[in-house]
């Protein structure tokens, strides 16, 4: 009998302590906050777009009355914990709150108190979307998605006018120094990003167009969705059935194969020419871009790290990631030991 | 600006033994942390329907999280199938006894941003509960009321039918007025 018990106990036993290492390679490594930098800064552009395009509408839906009025949103959220800061501001503070958030914003972008305005900006972006929920779509879940993490990383570590101060108080500009928590807000992205697309895909399993493959074309001639007329897909069905074959397999597939650092390229490439479809055709721009910005988080982060470095004040010469990397790989390799910690396999395996 | 290090082996040699309980201990309540919020990120597409028991016992749990960090959404991008459009046409009139007639959304909108904002009225319109209705169409009545300075708006929901490939084939366009079908919401009167 304890022959039958111990290889299960210790394979028991095996399997938590491995999958708590990986668990803590996965999460924790240190990683240089570069690309949570560039996020932030992509992020932040998109959220002063998204936020400058309700001023010529600002009391109309943010107002005291507007398209949804209170008591229909209460009604709505009843038994939500929606919380905004709209229903606080009195009549007449409508356009000092509107200017305040998107100063909020500007310094998030810029990356100037960004510990504190990261935090506000999350604060604006739900307050928004809880105000008027009956307008928002995708976009705005995203803009909240990234600005959550952004906020949990130290996403005001790099590319920042906070980095920029810190130099200038220091006398000198230094590389800024890899962090757990910039590893933690990428993965989270990362992570957040597989789940979306995953459930993007299966959803679309339970709809018999995506099944008969004439889902893309319902999309396309949706007249009021459209922007480019798609109308002659009409004398081409087998060109509509396979963009709808390949748009849920490329969906359910994703989080499984954007790991794999081969197919990582491929995987990406798809996400820009899905998305780009969604522009070109749906007109829908915004939406396609900061689903492009959750992707990047996907990027090279040597690639990023040194383009910080060149842009950093003191530049040492910039060399790609990719060019180092073919040209000298030893040397590549020992700069990369230099600069961070060593990863575990998992972990490397996983970064790329 | 500093940051917490959750890992306690760094290479900046050994950390007072204080900082290292310290730093292991938030590393578990980051754990546990990520245990939750992963499986609510999860749960909350998994949630919409048709979902099993185990998910909406389960909702109750990680549903006020979510909500109040507005992560509460299904990720169901044009499915289960891509459908029709909900427009909404209204009839508002004025005081003075003019007329204005419209079309919600109008797509000489600009930005296009702004376009879908309204697009996006009109398409949660369609899923509005029975027991909301009233109060729903109420409220966008009122505000056609506020814009045009009418005194009575009527409402009329437009579900904008698909076309197959085939009567496009045939000769049909996108525009054509027997694609929409006209669903009477009301006639609301506007005090303000």
């Amino acid at each position: 009998m304890r022959r039958l018990i111990r290889p299960a106990v210790d394979y028991a036993a095996d399997l938590v302590r491995s999958s708590a290492r990986d668990w803590d390679a996965f999460w924790f490594t240190p990683a240089d906050p570069s690309l949570l930098g560039l996020l932030r800064i992509l992020t932040g552009l998109m959220l002063l777009y998204t936020h400058a395009a309700w001023a010529p509408v600002l009391v109309d839906f943010f107002g005291p009355a507007g398209w949804l009025s209170p008591e229909l949103v209460h009604a709505i959220q009843q038994d939500q914990h929606a919380y905004s800061f709209w229903w606080l501001v009195p009549a007449g503070g409508t356009w000092p709150t509107y200017v305040a958030s998107m100063a909020i914003l500007a310094l998030f972008t810029a990356g100037l108190w960004t510990r504190l305005t990261s935090v506000l900006s999350l604060a604006v972006v739900i307050s928004f979307a809880h105000r008027a929920p009956e307008a928002m779509f995708g976009l705005d879940q995203i803009n909240a998605m990234l600005t959550l993490y952004l906020a949990i990383g130290p996403s005001g570590d790099a590319l920042s006018l906070d980095r920029l101060l810190a130099a200038r108080r220091a006398g000198h500009a230094s590389p800024p120094e890899p962090s757990a928590g910039a590893n933690l807000a990428l993965r989270l992205i990362n992570v957040h990003m597989c789940i979306i697309y995953l459930f993007a895909g299966l959803s679309k399993l339970q709809g018999e167009s995506w099944w008969t493959g004439e889902a893309m074309w319902r999309a396309l001639a949706n007249m009021e969705y459209q922007t480019a007329d798609m109308t002659w897909l009409a004398w081409h069905p087998w060109l509509v059935n396979l963009m709808t074959h390949t748009c849920v397999i490329w969906e359910v597939s994703f989080c499984m194969l954007v790991w794999r650092p081969r197919l990582r390229p491929l995987m990406l490439a798809g996400a820009v020419l899905l998305h780009a479809g969604i522009g070109i055709c749906l007109g829908m721009w915004t939406f396609a871009l900061i689903m492009l910005v959750g992707c990047a988080s996907f990027l090279p982060r040597s690639a990023v790290r040194d383009l910080a470095a060149w842009l950093a004040p003191e530049r040492p010469a910039f060399r790609p990631a990719a060019l180092t990397l073919s040209l000298a790989p030893q040397a590549a390799g020992a700069r990369f030991a230099a600069t961070e910690p060593r990863e575990p396999a998992l972990a490397r395996d996983l970064a790329g | 600006m500093s940051h917490p290090d959750f890992d306690g082996d760094g290479a900046a040699g050994p950390p007072p033994s204080g900082g290292r309980t310290f730093r292991r201990s938030l590393r578990l309540a980051v754990s546990a942390w990520l245990v939750f919020h992963l499986a609510a990120i999860i749960l909350a597409p998994a949630a919409v329907g048709p979902s099993s028991d185990v998910v909406h016992a389960a909702w109750g749990v990680c549903g006020p999280y979510l909500e109040a960090l507005y992560l509460n959404h299904g990720y169901h991008f044009f499915a289960p199938e891509p459908e029709e459009s909900t427009l909404v046409s209204y009839k508002a009139e004025r005081p003075d006894g003019t007329t204005i007639r419209g079309r919600m959304p109008d797509p000489e909108v600009r930005p296009r941003l702004l376009y879908h904002r309204y697009f996006m009225l009109t398409e949660h319109m369609r899923d509005a509960p029975e027991e909301l209705q009233d109060l729903w169409y109420r409220s966008y009545a009122e505000q056609i009321g506020r814009r045009h300075g009418a005194r009575r708006v009527s409402l009329t929901r437009q579900t904008h039918l698909l076309p197959s490939a085939q009567r496009i084939r045939e000769g049909g366009r996108l525009s054509d007025p027997e694609s929409y079908e006209d669903h009477p919401l009301g006639d609301f009167r506007c005090d303000d």
